[in-house]
């Protein structure tokens, strides 16, 4: 005899299981409208997780790079408007030393305006941005200049001035100085001071390699500058001439001489500081351009993860009523099956 | 008279086989809600002469049901054990996207090295990176952590699996001997054959097996890989104790190995298949993807000695763990290094370590120095380790993630190949749940007991004993007529 009727256990089993199953996804479908996002994400996308793991450090280093790139591109602004003051002293200095070279009291002009612009170049090539010594190269921690006074550039300056002439540079024999001569210790032994070795045992602390950015494509990019670029060393030179050679009664010829050769060196300077601002500004440019591919690639990239862990609200929102209804009539259903036996009318 | 007395004994024999199939519909309400037993029902064989009795009672049952619905749990159970595991692995790697993920927390440590290259000096960067640096080791012991547990934990699992496998087969030999026994006898097998059936429902939960019935009833059992497990007698199952970090004692039966890489029959359904799978495949598998990583960053962030001419080895720096310490070559994978992982003390700031070391370099001693000026914004190891995670190079093929990778790109992979294994399992034990639920159901519309059926089928039995009496009752007092009229 073949049972006809359903199994009483059956009868009671079935709507359970199927309660459970349906509570389960119930409870994901409103984890899922609450994150926006798939509520399992690694079940969701099983081997393609791989790929979504790739597009989220793709993303982390491209939120990275975005602060990177603005704080770089903040300290080149920064060291770009110091070579704009710096700039600007240099016109100044020049227009005053021109007016000088043929002035009555020419040496007193000339000699005050190159101590004032020497402090106002230090202290500007010693300008701190963020902790970092806008010139030092890589050693941002010291300054870059170390004062000028009773500094060891202005003692190699005297003694090399004592050795060739054979008194002090304030000594009265100044006056004896013929054009010629002070235009040898210029271009010779005072020059020597300030070539690349000297400047950097001498005058400066700073290192001579630029402190670059890395940009997501491998790319270095040198937003930065060092007190021992060219501008900094012929502006140093000149102002040093004018302050510590002229100290004595030089004569007229001897001082315009001094005078012509830090009028060129000056405007040697000027076409160096132009030559580094332009060169601070194509970093500049690569930096906004590398901003504006990083823009693009995050948007991508937020686009692709969004495609692999997104959830359409709407169809999660009738998933939701539809899963409540059919919960609702699960239970409907249980209570009425359980009071549904033939026990009760015999 | 002779047919007077033959009603009488009709009547009587109908008395008692409604007492019998009472006694049988009460059996099978009692056992309504079991889902080891099988409905029963009598047989009810009409005897020349002297009315019915019933002849045999019969269980309603559909074998190869039964067989699909034993197999079917098997597989479930196992794929079940299998979408545990993985969930746990899962859950220890992190979920995909997450920054405290193992790809997480390298993708911050490769950003907090590039912040620190692009501001050399800050202090702020370099304790960042220390602390990122931490929490990838962090992470990446955990996870070998967690992998060692649920090896651990499958390996206790299948040691309690195989007691139980032997206690069932003991159970199950006093059952099929007594069915045995009692076979071709009147006597009543129906409970002791529903026993059996649930021994086996029991024993392929633990362990795939395949049923054979021979003549007089008796059953041999066997693996699904085809081994013996019983066959008049149960055979002795036995783990063996030795338990490695990359394997497990196998599973024997009567020496045959059943689990392990060597094993030629290797079971494979039910927990201990599943279990001998996941203690010997793939949590090992993971932990070789784990070593990978650990030994890679190792290699990766090691410190060359900035004069060469001392023949000094290249050391260990910002990751250590080797014992003693050592710099793994490319793509070499060293065993069990994620689990003695970490960072080099000396960069941690709380402990009075210097972070400025992993930009200076001289984790490793005063010959590794690379920032001998001590230029404070120095970026020429910056520069290289900030790239470090990304560079490819040459990874070992056996991981199966090709023969070139970085860290990266295998720890990408890692996630990949878990979560694809876990999808896989989980997609396989919603079929196989399905499956045996299926099978479950079909063989309890055979197999169950409808409370409704037994209680009609009583009210029927109800008017047969009240008709069978009342036969009695006229039989009796036409008799008292007959013994009147005679007196």
């Amino acid at each position: 005899m073949v049972a006809l009727g359903f199994p009483t256990v059956l009868l009671s089993s079935k709507p359970r299981t199927a309660i459970g199953g349906l509570q389960q996804r119930l409870a994901s479908a409103q984890t899922e409208i609450a994150t926006q996002r798939k509520a399992d994400i690694g079940l969701h996308l099983g081997a393609a997780t791989a790929r979504f793991v790739d597009l989220n450090w793709q993303l982390a280093e491209l939120d990275g790079q975005k602060l990177r790139i603005s704080a770089a591109r903040n300290r080149a602004e920064a060291t770009q408007s110091t070579l704009e003051s710096i700039r600007s002293l240099t016109g100044d200095f020049l227009e005053t030393l021109a007016g000088a070279r043929g002035a009555a009291l020419g040496q007193d002009i000339a000699g005050q305006a190159a101590s004032g612009s020497i402090a106002s170049l230090y202290n500007l090539l010693n300008a701190e941005f963020g902790g970092v010594k806008l010139f030092g190269g890589l050693n941002s921690q010291t300054n870059p200049m170390p004062d000028y006074e009773g500094g060891s550039g202005q003692q190699a300056v005297r003694d090399a001035f004592a050795a060739n002439f054979g008194f002090a540079p304030s000594d009265p024999s100044a006056a004896s100085i013929t054009p010629d001569r002070m235009l040898d210790f210029v271009n010779g032994a005072f020059a020597i001071l300030f070539d690349e070795a000297n400047w950097q045992t001498l005058w400066t602390e700073a290192a001579p390699k630029n402190a670059t950015v890395m940009l997501s494509n491998g790319q270095q990019v040198e937003a930065s500058s060092s007190a021992t670029a060219g501008f900094a060393v012929s502006l140093t030179q000149a102002f040093s001439m004018m302050l510590e050679l002229s100290q004595g009664p030089l004569r007229q010829d001897a001082f315009a001489a001094l005078v012509d050769t830090a009028l060129s060196k000056m405007s040697g300077a000027q076409q160096e500081l132009i030559a580094e601002q332009s060169r601070m500004g194509l970093a500049q440019e690569r930096l906004t351009a590398a901003e504006a591919e990083r823009d693009t690639k995050s948007v991508t990239a937020k686009k692709a993860i969004e495609m692999m862990q997104g959830v359409d609200t709407y169809a999660l929102a009738m998933k939701v009523n539809t899963l409540t209804t059919q919960l609702e009539a699960s239970y409907a259903l249980t209570g009425r099956l359980s009071r549904l036996s033939l026990l009760a009318y015999i | 008279m002779s047919s007077l007395s033959s009603a009488l004994d009709h009547a009587l024999s109908g008395l008692m086989t409604t007492a019998s199939r009472s006694a049988i519909a009460s059996r099978n309400v009692t056992q309504a809600q079991n889902e080891d037993y099988t409905r029963k029902s009598a047989s009810v064989l009409s005897l020349p002469g002297s009315g019915a009795t019933l002849s045999a009672v019969r269980r309603s049952i559909d074998q190869q049901l039964l067989e699909k619905a034993i197999e079917a749990s098997s597989i479930s159970a196992a794929r079940q054990i299998t979408v545990d595991a993985f969930n746990r692995l899962s859950t220890a790697i992190g979920e995909a996207g997450d920054g405290s993920s193992l790809a997480g927390t390298l993708a911050t440590l490769q950003g907090s090295l590039k912040d620190y290259d692009s501001d050399p000096s800050n202090d702020a960067f370099g304790i960042t990176v220390a602390s990122a640096a931490a929490a990838v080791a962090n992470r990446l012991s955990a996870i070998a952590a967690e992998i060692s547990a649920v090896r651990n934990d499958a390996d206790q699992r299948m040691a309690d699996s195989v007691g139980h496998i032997n206690a069932l087969l003991d159970q199950f030999k006093v059952v099929n001997e007594a069915i045995v026994r009692g076979n071709g006898s009147s006597s009543d097998l129906a409970d002791n054959l529903d026993q059996r059936d649930s021994i086996l429902k029991l024993l392929s939960a633990e362990i795939g097996i395949r049923t054979s019935v021979g003549s007089s009833n008796d059953m041999s059992i066997f693996t699904d890989s085809g081994v013996v497990l019983f066959q008049g007698s149960a055979r002795v199952v036995r783990m063996q104790d030795a338990y490695g970090p990359r394997t497990g004692g196998s599973v024997l039966v009567d020496g045959v190995p059943i689990t392990g890489p060597g094993a030629v029959m290797q079971v494979h359904e039910g927990r201990l298949g599943a279990l001998a799978g996941i203690r010997d495949s793939f949590a090992p598998a993971l932990g070789r993807q784990m070593d990978a990583i650990a030994s890679g960053l190792v290699q990766k962030f090691a410190e060359s000695p900035n004069d060469p001419s001392l023949g000094l080895p290249a050391a260990p720096g910002l990751f250590v763990g080797t014992v003693p310490p050592f710099v793994p070559t490319e793509g070499e994978i060293i065993p069990g290094l994620s689990l003695r992982f970490g960072i080099n003390p000396a960069v941690d700031s709380d402990t009075g370590g210097n972070p400025h070391l992993i930009r200076d370099g001289g984790l490793a001693g005063s010959a590794y120095v690379y920032n001998t000026s001590g230029h404070a914004s120095f970026q020429d190891r910056l520069h290289a380790l900030s790239a470090a995670l990304e560079t490819l190079g040459q990874i070992d093929p056996s991981l199966g993630f090709g023969s070139e990778g970085s860290i990266r790109s295998i720890a990408g992979q890692s996630a990949g190949w878990t979560e694809s294994r876990r999808q896989s399992a989980q997609s396989d034990a919603d079929v196989a749940g399905a499956t045996a639920s299926r099978a479950a159901e079909s063989l309890s519309r055979i197999a169950g007991v409808s409370i409704d059926e037994e209680m009609a089928s009583l009210l029927d039995l109800e008017k047969t004993y009240q008709a069978s009496a009342k036969i009695i009752t006229v039989i009796d007092s036409m008799l008292a007529n007959l013994l009147d009229v005679v007196g």
